[in-house]
């Protein structure tokens, strides 16, 4: 199995079943000729397919409060790449920080988007946790509207002491020597981060994440790991820039994994989690694991 | 549903086609006017416009094209959608053509739409985007400066937050090991542990809605605990409390005779040719008859204090030790709160307010259930602190920050002194506090609480930050400002009710050790070391400092980026607010002592208000990161930094001598004559106070606040790899240096009154105060007291360390670290032999474990709901659902041991004394366990008016190593997508780990050997159960 195939195949699968349309991303090597798809163990063929030649959708989404050298990095790597991956990737751009809102809908000028991004100020209060769920939700209904391909790409800086949500456990009674409620200091995060992903569990377009500054911290690592658990969720990847000069590597690598995915269109039976399984003659095959339909009420 | 088409003109076309700004124009009536770059338009390309309009009656299309190059051909209107078929090649304006590198692909598109059909699925997905993003509000508003925010409102509109409480019970726990060896069933442990914490907007109904703009969090928090400790202790027998010696013994089992003190004469046989010894003694005593003290010669304060001293209830041994072992239990009981509130000024400035409080009461454990309870006394907690943080980011390129913050500390034990005058009731005169006194003997537990137990001190801090991050040129610049002001109001009485410390030279033979006893000589009343505080005013300590930083980075290269800076600060000296300070001045001349070296006082005699100067530091540092390969996949980071400690404000009434008193009478030869006899009870004061004479500290302890520019200096080097490996791994291998001068030490390792360790020569003569005072520097005063501000210890600490990281992103976690780590200083411990020459004592820090492992690692269990495909009933879904496991494992290897001579016969010069090795004998067991943990036959008391040979801390001898295990495991139940319940068992130590007790380290010498020496005594830690349950919402 590879995690990033810049050539991946175009593939047309459907799994034909009474029920909801469902999307996925599938990063593969081998034409769609030569794919089997099997959902709960039962062959299944895709209803359309959006190859790696199709047009792609690119949410980006900037959460940046804290490191304006590092987003700057990130910002010219993006236009940079994003100009190399031609016309039919329409860029649009979205600030987390303070609460969600759209810079710029998703355009093809390279010109406009450079200014929307540089637009967003580094300040605020980071608010990955708080958004992903609804830029989940707007990149999923954006997706299911049309036959085309669509991911999105957080780039952040924040840390998780810079949240409003008290996620840190801070000592409230400092003459409390016996207190081990906060040995565990992970745990609010940890359940923050379950509440969202719970929000992410029918999510249908990937999500990719660079933090551009990765932290060492126990609280910090726990954070991170939710962020790279909120990129398995939706068939992304989450990748942490130590240093300034890993920024313009991990935004091509993300950007490539992102050029180079196809969209699966399956009906399925929307009767619980469908465990997917995409498999080729010779190459792998990356894709998620479990499907589940939208709640009705999300 | 008709349109209407109007004029076309080039130069702009439909932009944001159905923005708000749109449907805002046709609701006033008002044409809308909504335009856009066409760009590059060829000629006979058809693009397609795509309206979506509430009133398409009312829509007109009008078309600008600079140039007239464009004309309007044909326009299709459908329900709801108007669809405009134009001359030229540009698409929707959305997928407008003005980046590099898309003009080529235009014009070889003649027609777009009709070449490429996945446009028009991009046009699809786009309305749908707007679409929602308008139902959303999450569009910017036309020429909105930061459309972000006023789209927060949209996205923060509810409360959320956590009600959780926390229970611990005895019942759940381990009896801890300490408690079981001792025969205890039960260690007392009832916990609850509450509060709360809400975040949101602020919203007051009918007057405020902060949605977008003001969000606050607040957090309660409170505990109510009590808690069983566990000591064992020595205390007299039975016998001994009554006068009775005939079952004493010494620490090898040995009888022990107790010496009549009032029978001291000169032995006319003494032979001053060859050392004091049993068979050549200079004075004679006699035995107590029958090692018994007649009663009629017990003190009568000595006697009325054992009243409060409790008997022994236990048998642990050897030798009558380790007889008396209690399990009280203490109480805490803290409540506080902290609120945080934010508010948007404008679309750059933010202000951060934050508030905190707590208020809490430690009710420690009575070690004693007597009014001479020699544990800590009961304290009262306050604790506040207010911060105040404004940002304005007026350029994208500049953000400032400034911050104030303000913050208070109260500890308090007066408030819950007992009542009464228990030295009255003892009848111990001469002392000004009416708490029990503290009286100390060698070898037993202590009556009497221990120094500065009775405080009342309020810590103030106030602090102004500024801070202006600009980026130039591709660098960014950090420039930090901040000024700070410390206060302390402190009153710390050492011991308000004097102090009397008893050895049993005064019981044994002068000169001679392994004789006498402490506790006999306190029922005889004397004291060979006495100490009374007179503090009358609390001291209001000040001290100011400035801190300027400035720092960027500077990427070299593609794979290299140097960061430096700089942090340039100065330090305020110490001052008080009355200016009620002194200080020992080596210069100064002492007429009473008609020598140099006496008592200065601030603000008199031409001095100024402080002692010390303002202290200036500059800490330069460097670092590089640099990634040698081309996937990104190692990262080398190195700095060098030099990191300079400011000398802080400590608390208590050190250098306001003058002001405050202490009372430190000397005995002229503690073998002969006690300084304090207790019935007697302590000499006044000479003046009352303030007593400003230069001489007021003669012939006692005297503060000195060294006036010297010198702080601690800290140089750092550090070299990181950090690799990724295969399988998720990540790799990081570290090494750090650190060299450190200058650190403050306290006045007994300075030891700058000190008499020269070649005095030991005079042996027994340094028993005699009169002789002993002439060989010391300042002979006129005692020690020099320095309150660990002497700036004049080193160390050196070398570290490599490994860490092994698995992060897999489908729920487990964890990370492995290890570190290999030294430290040699020429200071740690209770004191060094030579202060003149600390070179010898440069050795292994003590209390530093050199090996250190930990383990922490998080699992949510591959089951259940988004995890594993199906899990038949939604119940069962539900109950396999969202289990973590998280915990820690720490292993710390034991740091070295300290060996100390059991008796210590030089004089009182060398307070801190080593001992000697024996040649030829391994320290090392084959199997070291609590029976044996190293060989105490390796090592000797040295001889009296001796050094010791053995290094501070043993170079190879280790003590037992320390393990543990936490658990912690969660089960979270969701409620709805807001809520869900947790569910937490925290278990600490769950495998019950005992950890064994350190050694015993003290020798003695070949005739009186410890005979614990090298033995542990028991084992401590046991597993305590912590059940949570968090609702959050």
């Amino acid at each position: 199995m590879r995690l990033s195939i810049p050539a991946a195949a175009a593939l047309a699968l459907a799994v034909t079943a009474s029920g909801e349309v469902l999307k996925t991303p599938v990063w593969a090597d081998a034409p769609p000729s030569d794919l089997d798809v099997e959902i709960n163990g039962q062959l299944a063929a895709p209803v359309a397919v959006s190859d790696s030649d199709s047009h792609l959708i690119l949410l980006l989404v900037l959460d940046a409060v804290s490191r304006p050298d590092r987003v700057d990095a990130a910002r010219e790597a993006v236009i940079s790449k994003l100009t190399e991956l031609g016309r039919k990737v329409h860029a649009g751009v979205l600030s987390a920080q303070d609460g969600l809102s759209v810079v710029q809908p998703p355009i093809r000028s390279r010109k406009r988007l450079r200014e929307k991004l540089e637009s967003v100020d580094v300040r605020g209060v980071p608010g990955l946790l708080d958004v992903v769920g609804q830029v989940s939700r707007l990149a999923d209904e954006t997706l299911g509207a049309a036959d085309i391909r669509l991911a999105v790409l957080f780039l952040t800086d924040g840390q998780i002491e810079d949240y409003r949500g008290d996620y840190t456990l801070p000592v409230v009674n400092p003459s409390d020597s016996r207190d081990l409620s906060r040995r565990f200091r992970g745990q609010l995060i940890r359940e923050r981060i379950r509440s969202v992903a719970g929000s992410l569990e029918s999510s249908q377009a990937p999500i990719f994440f660079l933090h551009l500054v990765r932290r060492y911290d126990d609280l910090n690592e726990v954070y991170q790991n939710g962020i790279s658990e909120f990129a398995r969720m939706t068939g992304g990847l989450a990748l942490f820039a130590r240093a300034v000069q890993d920024v313009p590597v991990m935004v091509e690598q993300l950007l490539d994994e992102i050029a180079a995915h196809a969209v699966l269109s399956l009906e399925v039976a929307c009767d619980g989690p469908l465990r997917l399984e995409v498999m080729a003659d010779d190459a792998g095959a990356r894709h998620k694991e479990l499907l589940r339909c939208p709640r009705p009420d999300s | 549903m008709t349109g209407r088409i109007g004029s076309c003109a080039c130069g702009s076309i439909f932009e944001r086609l159905s923005d708000d700004g749109w449907r805002r124009g046709l609701a006033r009536g008002a044409p809308p006017c909504v335009s856009a770059s066409l760009g590059s338009l060829g000629r006979g390309a058809w693009p397609i416009v795509v309206l979506e309009a509430t009133d398409p009656q009312r829509m007109s299309v009008r078309l600008n094209a600079a140039g007239g190059a464009l004309t309007c051909r044909r326009v299709l209107v459908v329900p709801v959608v108007l669809v405009a078929l134009l001359g030229g090649d540009a698409p929707a304006q959305e997928t407008g053509d003005a980046g590099a590198g898309a003009g080529s692909a235009t014009r070889a598109a003649a027609n777009p739409a009709a070449e490429d059909p996945g446009l028009e699925q991009v046009r699809l997905a786009l309305r749908t985007f707007r679409r929602i993003t308008r139902e959303a509000n999450l569009l910017p508003e036309s020429g909105a400066a930061r459309p972000e925010l006023a789209a927060a409102a949209g996205s923060a509109l509810s409360w959320h937050g956590r009600v959780f409480e926390y229970f611990r019970n005895d019942v759940l726990d381990a009896v801890p090991h300490e408690v079981v060896q001792r025969g205890g069933e039960r260690n007392l442990r009832r916990r609850n542990q509450f509060g709360f914490t809400v975040n949101g907007p602020v919203l007051i109904p009918g007057l405020y809605s902060g949605r977008g703009k003001s969000f606050f969090t607040f957090s309660y928090e409170g505990t109510r605990e009590r808690v069983g400790r566990s000591y064992l202790y020595t205390v007299p027998t039975l016998p001994q409390r009554t006068a009775d010696f005939s079952d004493l013994v010494n620490r090898a089992g040995r009888p022990l005779t107790v010496y009549d003190p009032a029978s001291t004469r000169r032995n006319a046989a003494f032979d001053r040719s060859r050392k004091v010894s049993a068979a050549n003694l200079e004075y004679r005593r006699d035995p107590f008859p029958g090692n018994r003290i007649p009663l009629t010669r017990l003190d009568s304060v000595a006697t009325a204090a054992i009243r409060h001293y409790p008997g022994p209830n236990a048998e642990v041994g050897p030798f009558l030790r380790n007889n008396y072992w209690t399990n009280p239990s203490e109480r805490s009981t803290p409540d506080g709160f902290i609120l945080r509130l934010d508010h948007s000024l404008g679309a750059v400035q933010k202000v951060d307010v934050s508030a905190s409080a707590s208020d809490g009461l430690s009710d420690t454990p009575d070690l004693f259930p007597t009014v001479a309870n020699p544990g800590r006394p009961d304290r009262v907690f306050q604790d506040r602190a207010v911060t105040v943080t404004d940002t304005v980011t007026p350029t994208p390129n500049l953000t400032y920050r400034g911050q104030f913050r303000a913050g208070l500390k109260v500890v308090d034990t007066l408030a819950l002194a007992p009542g009464g005058d228990l030295p009255a009731d003892l009848g111990l005169r001469g002392v000004g506090g009416t708490v029990f006194p503290a009286l100390r003997f060698r070898g037993y537990v202590g009556l009497g609480a221990s120094s500065q137990s009775y405080l009342r001190n309020a810590f103030a801090d106030y602090s102004l930050d500024n801070q202006f991050t600009v980026r130039r040129g591709g660098q960014t610049w950090t420039f930090v400002s901040e000024a700070e002001l410390d206060h302390r109001n402190t009153l710390e009485l050492r011991y308000p009710s004097g102090s009397f410390s008893f050895d049993d030279r005064m019981t044994g033979l002068p000169g001679v050790t392994n004789t006498g006893d402490g506790f006999a000589t306190f029922l005889l009343g004397a004291a060979w070391r006495a100490e009374s505080t007179d503090q009358v005013h609390p001291a209001y300590l000040r001290r100011s400092s400035f801190e300027n930083a400035l720092s960027s980075q500077w990427q070299v290269s593609p794979n290299l980026t140097l960061s430096y800076g700089v942090t340039v600060a100065a330090s305020g000296p110490r001052t008080e607010a009355h200016d009620r300070q002194s200080t020992f001045d080596p210069n100064a001349v002492n007429p009473a002592a008609a020598a140099k070296g006496a008592l200065v006082f601030a603000g008199r005699d031409g001095r100024r208000r402080a002692f010390q100067p303002y202290r200036v530091r500059a800490e330069p540092r460097v670092g590089v990161s640099w990634s040698p390969t081309a996937e990104r996949d190692a990262v080398v980071r190195g700095s060098v930094s030099r990191y300079v400690s400011p000398v802080g404000l400590r608390s208590g009434p050190f250098a306001t001598q003058g002001f405050s008193g202490v009372r430190y009478p000397v005995s002229p030869n503690r073998q002969l004559v006690p300084a304090v006899k207790l019935d007697q009870g302590f000499p006044p004061l000479p003046y009352p106070l303030p007593d400003l004479r230069p001489g007021f500290a003669n012939n006692a302890n005297v503060d000195m606040i060294p006036q010297t520019g010198a702080q601690p200096t800290y140089t750092y080097f550090s070299l990181e790899l950090e690799h990724k490996l295969p399988k998720g791994l990540v790799l990081r291998a570290r090494g750090r240096t650190i060299r450190a001068r200058d650190l403050l030490i306290g006045g007994h390792i300075a030891g700058l009154n000190n008499v020269p360790v070649e005095a030991l020569a005079h042996r027994d003569r340094l028993n005699e105060e009169g002789f002993r005072r002439a060989l010391r520097p300042f002979p006129h005063v005692q020690q020099i007291q320095m309150n660990y501000q002497y700036p004049a210890g080193k160390y050196r600490y070398d570290e490599g360390r490994v860490e092994v990281q698995k992060r897999t992103g489908d729920g487990l976690s964890l990370n492995m670290d290890y570190r290999f780590r030294k430290r040699w200083d020429d200071y740690s411990g209770p004191g060094i032999q030579d202060p003149s020459d600390r070179g010898t004592a440069w050795a292994l820090g003590r209390g530093l474990s050199p090996q250190r492992f930990a383990l922490t690692y998080t699992y949510e269990l591959p089951f259940g709901r988004g995890r594993s495909a199906r899990w038949g009933s939604a119940l069962l879904a539900k109950l396999v659902s969202d289990w973590s496991v998280s915990g820690y494992t720490t292993w710390l290897s034991g740091d070295p041991v300290v060996l100390e001579p059991l008796f210590n016969n030089t004089g009182g010069i060398v307070p801190y004394l080593r001992v000697d090795a024996v040649p030829g004998t391994d320290p090392h067991v084959a199997e070291p366990g609590p029976e044996g943990w190293f060989n105490p036959q390796a090592f000797v008391d040295p001889p009296d008016f001796a050094l010791g040979g053995v290094p501070r801390t043993h170079p190879t001898l280790r003590n037992p190593d320390y393990r543990n295990h936490d658990v912690a495991i969660t089960k979270r139940v969701v409620v709805s997508q807001e809520q869900s319940v947790e569910i937490i068992v925290e278990s600490f130590n769950f495998v019950n780990q005992g950890n064994w007790n350190n050694p015993d380290g003290e020798i003695g010498p070949d005739r009186a050997r410890n005979a614990n020496a090298g033995k542990i005594i028991g084992s401590r830690g046991g597993r305590v159960l912590q059940l949570g349950l968090r609702y959050n919402f």
